[in-house]
């Protein structure tokens, strides 16, 4: 076993991957209920997020069985870093099509009721992308350069995500002074820490090739910080049904 | 400089309605216009379509005297349309 926290940092990702779910399940169900176009963005968002935390785990329980002696030590690499990879890239478009929904609500009402999101193919371009830097460098032959490849990935996509997360963050806030919801809070500091896990798998990117000990326990602060931000995202989910079923309003 | 306020959803409308309607339990239409804050012609198009939907029910005890009542379906509705409400302006959305 590579590293004795490898059992724990995937069940972070399968666990946060079902809250994903299911913030994307109530958003879908909302979407139909109040006709709103933004809630639509929402959903895609967390499907793609969720779609990309469960292959993360499903890909790092895969590698349990791959022995980490000498003769595969690379080829393991290769896999965590490819699965890390292939997140990685969801991760950017998850958080654009989330960003897209916070711009289309900010047009008002109307607008987001008659508008039409048609983003149904994202977690496809995501896993090509990563298959595509697979069969590239496979013709190179080397393990490393895929590898190499795969951190470059991961570089530019948490950087793209943090951009992304600074947006929605920025847009958020907003919403929230607007409303003054206190569950509001939740969702903001959820997506606070989603950042925050960015900036961890950023750094990781850059540190990676130097110190692989010291890269594994950031990867996995990295994935404890997410587990928590989806914690909140469930803590809010759970507030906000109790709000409705007591009869009380929202604000 | 002070910006309009944006046009309500007609979700939101009904939402407005209903609630106003299971709060008075037994609500005269003057009642429901004041707290939804709607004109007289246009709380009548929406009421109609409540009635019409089995979301409220009308009726009426004297000659000339009509109340509003919510029906099992309306208070579920109105139940779900608050989570809706919660979880849209948890996110910061426009509901």
């Amino acid at each position: 076993m590579p590293f004795p926290f490898l059992y724990l940092d995937t069940s972070f990702y399968f666990l946060s991957g079902i809250v994903a779910f299911l913030v994307s399940f109530y958003a879908f169900r909302y979407t139909r209920l109040i006709e709103n176009s933004a809630l639509r963005f929402l959903s895609i968002g967390f499907t793609v997020l969720g779609v990309g935390l469960l292959a993360e785990a499903f890909i790092d329980t895969l590698s349990f069985f791959i022995p980490s002696t000498s003769s595969y030590l690379l080829l393991h690499r290769l896999i965590i870093r490819e699965a890390a990879a292939t997140y990685s890239f969801l991760q950017v478009l998850a958080y654009f099509v989330i960003l897209m929904g916070y711009l289309l609500s900010r047009r008002g009402p109307a607008s987001a009721a008659s508008s039409n999101g048609s983003m149904n193919r994202p977690p496809t371009i995501g896993f090509l992308a990563s298959a595509t830097s697979v069969v590239l460098a496979s013709r190179l032959g080397e393990l490393g350069v895929l590898i190499a490849l795969a951190r470059e990935i991961i570089i530019i996509s948490s950087a793209l995500s943090m951009a992304f997360l600074v947006a929605i963050i920025y847009l958020d806030s907003t919403g929230y002074l607007k409303h003054r919801n206190k569950q509001a809070i939740l969702v903001l500091v959820g997506f606070v820490l989603i950042l925050a896990s960015q900036a961890i798998s950023f750094s990781l990117g850059i540190v990676a090739a130097r110190a692989l000990g010291f890269s594994e326990i950031l990867d996995f602060i990295g994935t404890a910080v997410q587990f928590a931000a989806f914690l909140s995202l469930l803590l809010f989910l759970i507030w906000r049904g109790k709000i409705g079923s007591t009869g009380k309003s929202a604000q | 400089m002070v910006q309009p306020e944006k046009a309500r959803s007609k979700i939101r409308i009904y939402m407005d309605i209903l609630q106003a309607v299971q709060d008075d339990g037994m609500a005269k239409p003057t009642r429901v216009l004041q707290k939804a804050n709607l004109s007289h012609e246009r709380l009548t198009r929406y009421l109609g379509e409540l009635v019409q939907k089995n979301l409220v029910k009308e009726n009426q005890d004297e000659p000339g005297v009509r109340y509003y009542t919510m029906t099992e379906q309306g208070i579920r509705f109105l139940q779900e349309l608050r989570k809706a409400e919660s979880f849209v302006s948890g996110f910061g959305f426009e509901f």
